[in-house]
């Protein structure tokens, strides 16, 4: 998941220089949503401390 | 006052200049010192990334009569995706703030990179708040080669996160808690 939102970020940001706006902005959207579903994967399931 | 006609350009010029300063600084952590970043230091990168997407797009345009409005669209990608890292960063700070509890990687200048990575969120929402506050149709472009060189090292910084997170992961589903090797290879 990490890989496939940091590709997905590049991809947004190179569509964007390329002034792809419309598609860099689906990509965005997908990208920041996807993020946050791995945030809270970790938050969830990965990274919880045992005291 | 030269400087206040570039009004948003200005403003996104250094949005640009201190993320790719903050993601050089990770990267030169990882590839120099081989500390290789954890899950959610991954994600506060792509969160830096994603803000780039704002004053990429406002360094990018032109002149033109809708001008506020694409760059009131802007900035508010960039606020967004600044709100989701600030909660990454958050997250990680809490994770380590029990004593006695060392922290994650080495600090620099006494914080560690995820507390660099909130502040520098923060500076990112508040610049962007700023950035709305002095939207205008007739905002002056920066010198080409300032933001052609921005844009081109941020695209580069981007590219260079994309190979190495996917060389940490391999073809797992997600980054173990502790990376300790680059799973593409070994």
């Amino acid at each position: 998941m990490e890989s496939l939102v940091a590709l997905l970020a590049a991809a947004c940001l190179i569509l964007e220089f390329l002034g792809r706006r419309q598609l860099s902005g689906w990509l965005f959207a997908l990208a920041l949503v996807l993020t946050a579903f791995t945030f809270h994967l970790h938050c969830t399931s990965a990274l919880n401390l045992e005291f | 006052m030269p400087l206040l006609t570039h009004g948003t350009t200005l403003i996104a010029g250094g949005q640009l200049l201190v993320v790719c300063v903050v993601l050089l600084g990770s990267l030169s952590y990882q590839f120099i010192l081989g500390e290789l970043p954890c899950p959610l230091c991954v994600l506060q990168r792509v969160a830096f990334l994603l803000a780039c997407l704002g004053p990429v797009g406002i360094l990018r345009r032109t002149a033109s009569a809708d001008r506020a409005i694409a760059d009131a669209r802007s900035f508010g990608c960039t606020l967004l995706a600044s709100l989701l890292g600030f909660l990454v960063s958050t997250r990680q700070i809490l994770l380590h703030i029990v004593p006695p509890d060392a922290g994650y990687g080495p600090p620099v200048m006494g914080l560690h990179l995820y507390t660099w990575a909130a502040i520098v969120f923060l500076c990112l929402i508040a610049s962007s708040a700023l950035g709305l506050l002095r939207l205008s149709a007739d905002t002056q472009p920066l010198p080409k080669w300032v933001s052609r060189g921005l844009m081109g090292l941020i695209l580069a910084i981007a590219v260079v996160i994309a190979a190495a997170t996917f060389a940490m992961e391999g073809f797992h589903f997600l980054l173990p808690d502790d990376p300790d090797s680059y799973q593409l290879f070994w």
